[in-house]
């Protein structure tokens, strides 16, 4: 037997599911915009219908029982794991295009020209080295050569104590990053007790790790427990950041001297994982993102197939400088100077104070920051070694020689002092131009994975338009069913049964 | 997603863009290492060449003002030797009275001096025929050598027959500018030996040209008629010595010009190569510009038309 108003109950939860889709549509059209909002939908299915009925079983109407978000585990990770290369390679470019404008060729400020200009000089001295003018501007160009070549190295330290500095302000960011997500596992736990899905902390979630995966390469996995309950657990390089509630933070440990801090570069951090009680634990396995980035340019020196960054650059100058020096010296402390005095440094050599002292290895403790032409000189020009005797200022034989240094095959520097500034330059040339190459193709892959994240999880005005129409109509279509049997009520209670009146 | 691509795909294009504007704006095809490594190390090297032939332009035409010097001194002495001759010629007739003989030793005596000022001739304030001694004279007043360095703390100054001033006028080409006072003045007191050209002068030593001079003067002084027949070929044994002398100069600055020519032709070329190397093609240039504006354009009015149609548009 049928009951008299229970189609009225199957109209109402018609009309209740309409207005919940309307609501979903609604909450997913205002926040289309919004910055890792993925769309939702309510799941409703028919429900049960009650038995006993010999004429066959007759639904009860519908029920939402669900809102869920529509969201691809797969294309997550995959966005995780390509952001790492894109934000690593983005970094080395921009950090590589800083040393191509230290560098600063070509132009007109460059080396090169200085050290054109210091050879120039040379020229004129040979045919005039009696003629002070013709000294003292050897000994200016080459004061503009050494301070060149102090300054890129000073560029070059600044840049490493930057990085330096940077690596530290990230590793705070990845602690900061950590907590949050730890934060929002607890309130999505909690939420999720009764087995609804807490969709919006989800997207907060999500856009967590989308963070975190730009500064560092994470593995990102949600673990089913018992009774259902989701563990969300964020790994780098193996080893745990956040484990559901617990969270394992990084810090920067200064404690390890680096061969670059007697350069000026303050300490050197390294990023290692901190226990509880603040002692410091392993070092932490960086392979990807900005951190990686950063710590290459910082560290790489090139040997060992290590990357060639910041420090590859300063050893470069250092190697160029002494050689340079060492040899330039070595011609200069022949020749005679006006006054017939011989055995003068042209370029400072530090003198080795640690015992035993050799004065024969004074040159190595020249590097790009201390280059500097030999104060004497500069107090007193007649000290520069154009001559090879003490026989007359035109005696040119010692400038000449000087002035060949320039085509001369040095040993330290593999070729002549220009082929190694070409050297270092064409390695800046190829590796920028490499890393530029590498940021533009892991751009478009990232680009790539987040349309396809996009196209699933975006929400499409479109759909939802179409959607709020469909849900409208079907709104209507019970509320007219509503209507409908309040009519056939009305008949039923109101005009039937008049006759016997 | 349409959109993000879109945004994407218009921000490359403004990149390249700018990217042309930049050649346009630099006519250089490349302003960073990176933007073409083998092109900036080439150009490197092209820039540094340019320098170097500029510089050997210089030493080149230094080279040749030094020499003009030179040869303009040697011109004199040649004059010089002209009178002598004449003068000489004319003293060794017989017809001649001793007085008249001891008027032509003045006008010879004269002569001498003027030898010594033209060894002393100066360059730019340099005594070219002083060997590496260029700021002192080479010669005293009577003609005697004056050897002397600065500061004169050397025990015996010398000048060496090696004291070239070479110039570099190409990559390891060098060409000694300075004639030494031994190959045009000689060595020593000897009248009639062959000109010693080749050693060592200190300050004991005398010209063997100015000697010649000397005795000429004193066969006059003394009316010796054999004496001033022998002078007279002296002075010819002389005379063809220092042709010889400015021959060799003649060919050095035709060498140097030669030079300065080839480094021209090559500065012409280096330059060719290095623009060829590093600057823009303008009209290519340009014609990408425009390409590059119209593909702009018109992923901006594709853009509009992705944007544009929506469901909302046709629901009421």
């Amino acid at each position: 037997m049928r009951t008299t108003f229970g189609t009225f109950n199957i109209a109402t939860s018609g009309l209740f599911a309409s207005q919940r889709s309307l609501d979903i549509v609604s909450n997913n059209i205002s926040n289309a915009s919004t910055d890792g909002y993925s769309r939702q939908r309510v799941l409703q299915r028919a429900s049960l219908p009650v038995g006993g009925d010999p004429r066959g079983l007759v639904g009860t109407g519908v029920e939402a029982y669900d809102v869920v978000q529509i969201r691809s585990q797969y294309l997550d990770n995959k966005y995780w794991g390509q952001m790492k290369s894109y934000s690593e390679w983005k970094t080395k470019s921009d950090s590589l295009g800083e040393i191509e404008s230290i560098f600063n060729e070509p132009s007109n400020t460059g080396v090169r020209k200085v050290m054109d200009e210091l050879f120039a000089g040379i020229e004129e001295l040979i045919k005039k080295p009696g003629d002070n003018t013709n000294r003292v501007n050897v000994i200016e160009k080459a004061v503009t050569f050494s301070n060149t070549i102090n300054s890129f190295g000073q560029q070059v330290v600044s840049s490493i104590r930057e990085t330096n500095f940077v690596i530290r302000s990230k590793v705070q960011e990845v602690n900061a990053l950590a907590t949050q997500i730890k934060e929002v596992n607890e309130q999505i736990f909690n939420l999720e007790l009764d087995g609804h899905k807490a969709n919006a902390l989800r997207d907060q979630r999500n856009t967590l790790v989308d963070k975190l995966s730009t500064i560092v390469n994470v593995s990102v996995s949600e673990v089913t427990g018992d009774n259902d309950v989701k563990y969300f657990n964020v790994k780098i390089g193996g080893m745990t950041l956040v484990n559901h509630f617990q969270v394992n933070k990084l810090a920067a440990d200064d404690s390890i001297p680096s061969p670059m801090e007697k350069y000026g570069t303050g300490k050197i951090s390294n990023v290692k994982w901190v226990g509880a009680d603040g002692t410091f634990l392993d070092k932490v396995k960086i392979e990807g993102g900005e951190l990686k980035g950063l710590i290459d340019m910082r560290d790489g020196d090139g040997s060992n197939h290590s990357y060639r960054g910041l420090p590859y650059y300063l050893n470069q100058l250092n190697k160029f400088s002494q050689d340079f020096a060492r040899e330039f010296n070595i011609i200069h402390r022949a020749g005679r100077g006006l006054n017939g005095t011989s055995g003068v440094n042209f370029f400072d050599e530090p003198v080795d104070t640690v015992a035993p002292a050799n004065p024969a290895d004074d040159w190595m403790k020249i590097t790009c920051l201390n280059l500097k032409v030999n104060g004497d000189l500069i107090d007193d020009p007649k000290l520069l070694a154009a001559s090879n005797a003490n026989n007359g200022e035109s005696n040119n034989e010692n400038a000449k020689l000087l002035a060949t240094f320039r085509n001369k095959k040095v040993t330290g520097l593999n070729g002549t002092p220009d082929d190694f500034i070409k050297a270092i330059l064409a390695t800046l040339a190829v590796d920028t131009n490499h890393a530029n190459r590498m940021t533009t193709n892991t751009e478009s892959i990232v680009e790539q994975t987040n349309n396809s994240r996009l196209s699933i999880s975006g929400v499409s005005l479109d759909e939802e338009m179409g959607n709020m129409v469909k849900f409208q109509h079907s709104y209507n279509a019970s509320a007219k069913m509503v209507t409908t049997l309040d009519s056939i009520m009305d008949t039923m209670i109101n005009r039937l049964g008049l006759v016997g009146r | 997603m349409m959109l993000n691509s879109m945004m994407r795909n218009m921000s490359k294009n403004l990149n390249r863009m700018s990217k042309t504007e930049e050649m346009i704006a630099t006519g250089k095809k490349f302003s960073v290492p990176s933007d073409d490594p083998i092109g900036v190390s080439r150009s490197l090297r092209l820039n540094t060449d340019v320098a170097n032939m500029e510089q050997y332009k210089r030493n080149t035409e230094d080279a040749l003002s030094w020499m003009e010097t030179t040869e303009t001194a040697i011109d004199s002495l040649v004059s010089v030797f002209h009178r002598a001759r004449e003068l000489t010629v004319q003293a060794a007739s017989e017809t001649n009275a001793p007085e008249e003989r001891e008027t032509i030793a003045l006008e010879i005596e004269q002569l001498k001096n003027q030898i010594v000022s033209i060894g002393n001739t100066t360059y730019a304030g340099s005594y070219i025929f002083s060997g590496f001694k260029t700021n002192m004279p080479l010669m005293k007043a009577d003609g005697s050598y004056l050897v002397q360095t600065d500061p004169i703390s050397v025990p015996a100054p010398i000048l060496t027959s090696g004291e070239a001033i070479e110039f570099n006028v190409g990559i390891s080409d060098r060409m000694a500018v300075n004639i030494l006072p031994q190959k045009l003045f000689g060595v020593g007191t000897a009248l009639d030996a062959p000109i010693d050209t080749t050693s060592t002068i200190d300050s004991t030593k005398t010209s063997q040209l100015i000697s010649v001079f000397n005795q000429l003067i004193t066969d006059l002084n003394d009316n010796s008629t054999s004496g001033i027949s022998a002078g007279l070929a002296r002075i010819d044994v002389h005379f063809a010595n220092i042709n010889a002398v400015r021959s060799e100069i003649g060919v050095k600055t035709n060498r140097l010009e030669l030079t300065l020519n080839r480094i021209g032709s090559n500065t012409l070329n280096l330059k060719d190569l290095l623009s060829k190397n590093e600057d823009a093609d303008m009209s290519e240039v340009i014609m990408n510009l425009k390409m590059q504006e119209s593909v702009y354009q018109a992923s901006l009015s594709g853009g509009a038309r992705i944007i544009q149609p929506t469901l909302l548009d046709f629901l009421r």
